[in-house]
């Protein structure tokens, strides 16, 4: 098996790059930028206004893709921790099993969160959110070039923090 | 056709039967109905102001998408404060952690309002257990037939350590001045 380098990214720094980016594209985007009158010299206030907003879209879109990642990481961890250690429960006796057939390619939203549905007492709506969650990511991960079906309106950032935050809290993941 | 086909293809069909049991009509006329009591909410925190000529507020309309509810119709609150304007704008009811929210929106930032239940002041997460061999998925799943929980707007705090905060009018009117950057 390959070893991974650990290097997982946590959810509260992923918050405090969101809230500090944030608040530096306010403050790029007002008078108190040095360089203001320069960078916006003929812009008007909805045009001022649209470019900020757009650059808001973006930071939505970049660091919900680093929550996501973020949450594939607690997966895949778990994964190889439970084939690791060998351990007698059902769920990794099941992961086990799946690592049997698949090894490291076995996919997060085909075969790993089905082993975790059917093997521990999550919710399978969590299961659906994470689902669409996911093809929300493959989404922004691949160029946006087609309509997304996700079941849910709303894989913002904010959403998707508050799921990540739930998962983490909530799934008894071994090596996170 | 292989087991493996068979599995995938019954669950969808039990996924499917599951989602036609969820009255997406009524969902949405419940968020409307919470909605419009939320604006009613909000026009008592500003009464006196508006009374007293120092601020304005109307209302436009936006359409929302969800999927299996479809498209509808809500009002977005425009407030005018001066040279400040600010909006309150509804984002919708079938969303993760919260039954329906409406988020502030000014020139300093964003405040979220979220529909959610009265009693929690943090969001609350149901531990996930290892299933016990030898049984099945729904013997190891609580069957607890938990009565719809109260629901009440709340102001989110940003992540992380979300927070929810009661909806008082002090509380609007700080949401209001950081979003506002007063």
């Amino acid at each position: 098996m390959d070893k991974l380098i650990a290097q997982p990214l946590q959810l509260e720094e992923i918050a405090n790059y969101y809230n500090d980016s944030e608040a530096s594209l306010r403050l790029y985007f007002s008078d108190k930028n040095p360089s203001f009158e320069n960078r916006f010299l003929d812009y008007s206030v909805e045009e001022l206004s649209a470019e900020l907003n757009s650059r808001f879209d973006e930071l939505e879109r970049s660091t919900s893709l680093s929550l996501l990642a973020a949450l594939e990481a607690m997966f895949r961890i778990d994964y190889k921790e439970r084939v690791k250690k060998r351990k007698k429960d059902r769920l990794s006796k099941a992961l086990r099993e799946l690592f049997k057939s698949k090894e490291l390619k076995a996919s997060l939203e085909d075969d790993i969160f089905n082993v975790w549905l059917e093997n521990t007492s999550v919710k399978p709506q969590l299961i659906e959110d994470l689902k669409g969650a996911f093809k929300y990511r493959h989404w922004l991960a691949h160029g946006r070039y087609w309509t997304p079906k996700m079941g849910k309106p709303n894989y913002d950032y904010f959403g998707l923090y508050q799921l990540a935050e739930n998962i983490l809290n909530s799934f008894p993941f071994e090596g996170i | 056709m292989s087991k493996q086909d068979f599995d995938a293809f019954i669950n969808q069909v039990n996924q499917k039967t599951n989602e036609q049991k969820i009255n997406w009509d009524k969902t949405r006329d419940e968020w409307l109905n919470y909605l419009s009591g939320f604006y009613k909410t909000i026009e008592g925190f500003l009464e006196e102001y508006k009374k007293a000529g120092k601020l304005s507020y109307d209302y436009s309309k936006k359409e929302i998408f969800e999927e299996y509810i479809g498209s509808y119709s809500v009002d977005v609150m425009d407030i005018q404060l001066g040279e400040h304007r600010v909006r309150l704008e509804p984002i919708g009811t079938n969303l993760i952690g919260a039954h329906g929210r409406v988020d502030l929106i000014g020139a300093n930032g964003k405040v979220r309002f979220g529909l959610v239940n009265e009693n929690y002041s943090v969001p609350l997460y149901t531990k996930a257990t290892i299933s016990v061999e030898g049984t099945s998925k729904l013997e190891n799943q609580q069957i607890v037939h938990i009565e719809k929980p109260k629901l009440a707007w709340k102001i989110a705090t940003p992540p992380p350590r979300i927070k929810y905060k009661k909806l008082e009018q002090d509380v609007f009117l700080e949401a209001l001045l950081e979003v506002i950057g007063g």
